[in-house]
């Protein structure tokens, strides 16, 4: 009889919360759909604006419009995310016809340098305010590069190709596109080292280089 | 679950259209190669010197052009390239203040010397595997290349590419008149010498002139450069004013 009576007044209040949502629907605390909400993680496919720094602006000076780079990363937690990314990048530029003065002589021509690589990085982000619709981070990225580095004078050619190590720091956000949408931007800066010293090509503390990134970002 | 794949996959092949179509291959220019390369003795004092002697033609080394040929006769003939080369060279020592002698040897403080090397240069370049195509290697190539980057696969000509370019080479050198005079001399009095033998005098040089470049493939644009070229190697090289 007692059971029975449990069971009734059980079915009411079921029935009751099926009528009158909106006065039980209040949530005590807000913790459990806060996470909910938080992406897995992002996929990102990035257009890069590069630009060099210290002796690289020395061996060219121009904007690279050629930088392209794709990355995954994954939340381990609230608010880091690890992942890993690939990336290609050409810097180019030809000189104006110029006489170089050397001891005992001159040369006069045109100079052509180029800069490519293909950086493959494990990457580390801490995402400061994760709820949030625009969402800062702040990352780095670590790993290896091919690098082809080239001057052309007249009909000489050199070119370098090694392996180096790169270590990226890199600052930006994602803005999403909507309040339910899955997709937004990921802008960011980010500036590369690399270990690479090559006193002949006037590379005499590393090589290094900024970034302006600008990708289509898809959260899941 | 199918829907996030395709999502995933989508910048992918859109990541792939961008990048192969990202090498770019810009105008290339025959002047982009042309150099001019001078040396000179830092010791010497130039105003010791007052009046040259510039030999009669411009010498030759050539892998196709053979004497009696038909670009040596162009090149020989009277209006032709030995000629203006000639007389450019001239007319630059007479404008720095150098004085022209015309018939001999004999009584130049220096003897300038020309020779022209022209180069044709062929071979079959076999573009290496897909991923041995990374970026560098497409801006090394000349003008008058058949090739190119184009990524993927190659059915017509299996993976290779014939590729044929001329250069030209013209050096100008100053040689004291003095000591091309005592190795003449030595030459036509020792049977049987040679330059290089170790009794033989030294021949002193002060000056040297590389105006190096490609030819064109009809030889159009190649006299215009070659002029400049000399103009430029006597613009660089100040200090052989008298």
């Amino acid at each position: 009889m007692k059971a029975l009576l449990i069971s009734l007044v059980l079915l009411i209040s079921i029935s009751s919360y099926a009528d009158n949502k909106y006065t039980l629907d209040v949530p005590k605390k807000a913790s459990y759909d806060e996470n909910f909400l938080l992406p897995s993680g992002f996929f990102n496919i990035n257009y890069n604006l590069g630009w060099g720094a210290g002796n690289f602006n020395d061996f060219i000076s121009t904007i690279s419009y050629r930088g392209f780079s794709i990355d995954s990363r994954w939340f381990i937690s609230d608010r880091i995310a690890v992942g890993g990314q690939l990336g290609w990048n050409g810097f180019y530029e030809k000189y104006d016809k110029k006489t170089y003065e050397f001891d005992g002589g001159a040369a006069t021509g045109i100079i052509k340098t180029t800069f490519y690589n293909f950086t493959m990085t494990l990457d580390a982000y801490y995402y400061p305010m994760p709820e949030a619709m625009i969402k800062p981070f702040i990352g780095v990225h670590v790993g290896p590069e091919y690098q082809t580095i080239s001057v052309q004078f007249g009909r000489v050619y050199i070119e370098d190709d090694s392996w180096q190590f790169l270590v990226a720091p890199e600052a930006g956000v994602f803005v999403q596109l909507g309040a339910d949408s899955d997709v937004g931007l990921n802008l960011a800066v980010k500036y590369n080292y690399m270990s690479f010293k090559n006193t002949d090509l006037g590379f005499e503390n590393g090589l290094s280089y900024w970034q302006g990134v600008m990708g289509l970002s898809f959260m899941f | 679950m199918r829907k996030r794949i395709s999502k995933i996959l989508l910048p992918f092949i859109a990541l792939a259209t961008i990048v192969t179509s990202c090498y770019k291959t810009e105008t290339i220019y025959y002047e982009d190669y042309d150099m001019v390369l001078t040396y000179y003795d830092t010791k010497f004092d130039f105003s010791t010197y007052k009046t040259f002697y510039v030999r009669d033609s411009v010498g030759m080394i050539s892998d196709y052009i053979k004497p009696g040929d038909n670009n040596w006769q162009q090149f020989y003939a009277p209006a032709g390239p030995s000629k203006e080369i000639r007389n450019e060279v001239a007319r630059q020592f007479k404008a720095i203040g150098y004085t022209q002698i015309m018939d001999s040897l004999q009584d130049a403080d220096v003897a300038v010397n020309l020779v022209a090397t022209l180069v044709k240069v062929e071979g079959v370049v076999t573009y290496p595997g897909y991923w041995g195509g990374y970026p560098g290697y497409w801006d090394g190539y000349y003008p008058g290349w058949g090739g190119g980057w184009y990524g993927g696969y190659y059915p017509w000509y299996g993976g290779s590419t014939y590729y044929s370019y001329k250069t030209a080479n013209l050096m100008i050198e100053m040689a004291d008149g003095d000591s091309l005079r005592s190795m003449i001399h030595y030459l036509e009095t020792t049977p049987g010498s040679d330059p290089s033998d170790p009794q033989a005098p030294k021949m002193r040089f002060v000056w040297q002139a590389f105006v190096n470049g490609l030819q064109t493939e009809n030889g159009s644009y190649d006299m215009e450069r070659i002029i400049d070229g000399i103009k430029q190697s006597f613009n660089q090289s100040q200090y052989l004013k008298n």
